[in-house]
């Protein structure tokens, strides 16, 4: 007789206890993702807190509101000391930016959330200048940290996933940055942002190129800098390579095209200054010697024709003129040519130095037509006369078509290309030979080909320089034409710390 | 009459009340499996959406980090731009209604831009309009999530951020 029918119950037991094992883990593994994603929602609402905190700061920076920031009496505290690593605190108000031995910080108020998750987002904000250098203008950067924290909700239990818990540095039990317990037992989860924001110079002249637009590069020329008011940094006032300076700065205001076509593209072009600008990223800039920031923003002031009453101002015949005398620097001498300027191969526009004195003699020529200088054709520039181009057509000439006698100043020989009744203007430069001068044509479509070298300071709608040409910045013309103001920061730098020194990981 | 060498079985009867028992725990475990395994489930989903929410914030909130102070500022460049398609990754979230409020931080007095997409409106649907919101220094923005989780309840995530003026352009 078989006696085995009671061990039903058993076997049934038995895989009861099974199923439950499986059902448990399953759970156990579930209820333990379920709290990763709640970490994972808290993660990211901290990042934003820490980016917010950080906008706080360039929004100080830019603005300079440091007190009443939001209209409900919140202000900015400055501290002397360094940094602190955790919440910062004490102070007295902050009306300025800080200085080299201080800092500024501010609390920003909580954003309240709805929904799942933590339902407010608190940050702290400080800023210091970190012992960074100036920039060639004279100009301080500045670093920003932003913190944002939140809480995380859940029980103190880590995520399964090994890589989760790296990621993901939530204070379960000690805050990660001051190493103290949470308050309250909460878990949190802390970001911070750090960056470092450079100063944007405003004033036309304190740059190498400055366009509107795009800027393109290629053929194997360089950009970088000289001082033409300095001995140490050129010679006899006049470009040497081997007195190079590295403050060829060149900025856009929106890197793409006016036609939003192309892209800014330097080809790896050595550029021995810094880029600042705005939209799109410029592309191959890897032989950049300086800082690579955005976003760039300046006003490109747009000239206009000059408004000469009757009688103030000599008509010249279209063509050349031959010779134009100037006047005195109280008086500069003023022509206007309604057609178009040409000075063919073979022949000379003369601009002799007639009044005594090493800074007196000025001569303004406004061309409402095009502006031509062909093949060997040149103008003839007396020593320390000053030339200023009104143009309102067209412009090409070649590297070697204007010829100062003495020390070739960049500020001697100044190009305001207007472009009054001309929609897309250009303006070109071919060649060999040294193009010494400022050229402000901000609608202009600036092209510059063959191997001329331009010694000044350069502005245009759109920017495109081949075969090999380099453009030297005079750094001596911020001094000479215009002052020095600072726009907005830009970023430099962006990064997380994601340090947890509690664990000895520090960066 | 007992039939000799025959042991009688007294455990026959007590087998089939034990199958019994044993049918009715194994059904009502059954039941509790089927219900743990539902509940898994449905825990499964929730998370789905919850990652799944939480990627839908996180690119708008990349897309706005990367417009200037004076996009963020705009309601057609946030309607036809940054708004004007579903993102890659609200499937899972049935019935979603994305609402994006472009306001003044701290000043809730002045009217916010809003907008709503749901799926009666996919083209974003303007709720209100300011178009004054770059004379102020510093923006709002709440991102708002709803939509109607597996089990039938209505789910809701939010993420705010601030924009200072000049954050990455004019």
């Amino acid at each position: 007789m078989q006696r085995e029918e009671g061990s039903v119950l058993m076997i049934a037991m038995l895989t009861i206890t099974i199923i439950t094992l499986i059902c448990a883990t399953s759970l156990y593994v579930i209820s333990q993702d379920s709290t990763a994603t709640t970490q994972t929602t808290a993660w990211q609402q901290a990042l934003a807190g820490a980016e917010a905190a950080v906008d706080h700061g360039i929004n100080a920076l830019n603005t300079g509101v440091w007190t009443n920031v939001t209209g409900n009496n919140d202000n900015w505290y400055t501290v002397t000391g360094s940094l602190p690593t955790s919440k910062p605190r004490g102070g007295s108000t902050a009306n300025a930016v800080p200085g080299n031995d201080n800092y500024n910080y501010y609390f920003p108020p909580s954003l309240s959330l709805q929904g799942e998750a933590c339902n407010s987002v608190s940050m702290w904000v400080t800023i210091d200048n970190a012992n960074l250098p100036l920039d060639t203008n004279g100009n301080q950067a500045y670093r920003i940290r932003g913190t944002g924290q939140v809480g995380a909700p859940g029980p103190r239990r880590v995520s399964n996933q090994k890589m989760d818990n790296d990621l993901r540095k939530i204070s379960l039990i000690y805050d990660r940055l001051s190493g103290a317990a949470v308050t309250g037992g909460q878990p949190m989860a802390t970001r911070r942002i750090e960056v470092v924001v450079v100063p944007t110079a405003q004033s036309m002249w304190v740059r190498g190129l400055l366009a509107q637009h795009q800027i393109q590069m290629s053929g194997g020329g360089w950009i970088d800098s000289f001082d033409s008011s300095s001995g140490f940094k050129s010679t006899n006032g006049l470009y040497d390579v081997t007195k190079r300076q590295s403050h060829g700065d060149i900025a856009t205001n929106d890197s793409v095209s006016a036609d939003l076509k192309t892209f800014s593209d330097l080809r790896n072009t050595y550029v021995y200054g810094s880029i600042q600008y705005s939209g799109p990223a410029i592309k191959n800039i890897t032989n950049v010697q300086g800082t690579v920031s955005t976003p760039f923003a300046t006003d490109i002031p747009i000239p206009a024709d000059p408004s000469w009453a009757s009688g103030t101002y000599t008509t010249v015949a279209a063509g050349n003129p031959g010779t134009l005398n100037p006047g005195t620097k109280s008086h500069p001498a003023l022509y206007k040519m309604t057609g178009n300027f040409t000075v063919p191969g073979g022949n000379v526009l003369n601009i002799p130095a007639i009044n005594p004195g090493t800074d007196n003699n000025y001569v303004t020529l406004w061309v409402k037509g095009s502006f031509t200088i062909s093949g060997s054709g040149y103008v003839n520039q007396g020593a320390n006369v000053h030339v200023t181009y009104y143009l309102d057509g067209d412009v090409t000439v070649s590297g070697s078509a204007f010829l100062q006698a003495g020390t070739a100043y960049a500020s001697n020989n100044q190009m305001i290309a207007v472009g009054t009744g001309n929609t897309t203007p250009t303006l070109t430069v071919s060649g060999s030979g040294n193009y010494i001068g400022t050229i402000w044509a901000p609608i202009y479509g600036i092209t510059v080909s063959g191997t001329a070298n331009l010694s000044g300071a350069f502005i245009g709608n759109n920017i495109n320089i081949s075969g090999g040409a380099s453009v030297h910045y005079d750094e001596a013309l911020k001094n000479l034409i215009e002052g020095n103001s600072t726009g907005n920061f830009a970023f430099a730098s962006w990064f997380e710390d994601n340090s947890d020194p509690a664990r000895g990981i520090i960066y | 009459m007992q039939i000799p060498g025959v042991k009688r079985h007294y455990e026959a009867a007590f087998t089939f009340s034990e199958l019994c028992v044993s049918i009715v725990v194994s059904l009502l475990f059954g039941a509790a499996v089927f219900a743990t395994n539902s509940r898994l489930f449905l825990a499964l989903k929730t998370q789905k959406e919850s990652t799944a929410a939480t990627m839908v914030l996180q690119q708008r909130m990349e897309s706005l980090r990367a417009a200037s102070y004076s996009q963020v500022a705009d309601k057609d460049y946030l309607k036809n731009t940054i708004f004007s398609n579903p993102t890659g990754s609200e499937e899972p979230l049935g019935s979603l209604n994305e609402q994006v409020a472009v306001g003044v931080y701290g000043d809730t007095s002045v009217t916010p831009i809003m907008l709503l997409r749901n799926p009666q409106h996919q083209t974003p649907q303007m709720l209100s309009n300011n178009d004054n919101l770059t004379n102020y220094n510093l923006l709002q923005v709440d991102l708002l999530l709803q939509w109607t989780s597996a089990n039938g309840r209505t789910r809701t995530r939010q993420l705010s951020a601030v924009f200072g003026k000049g954050n990455i352009g004019p």
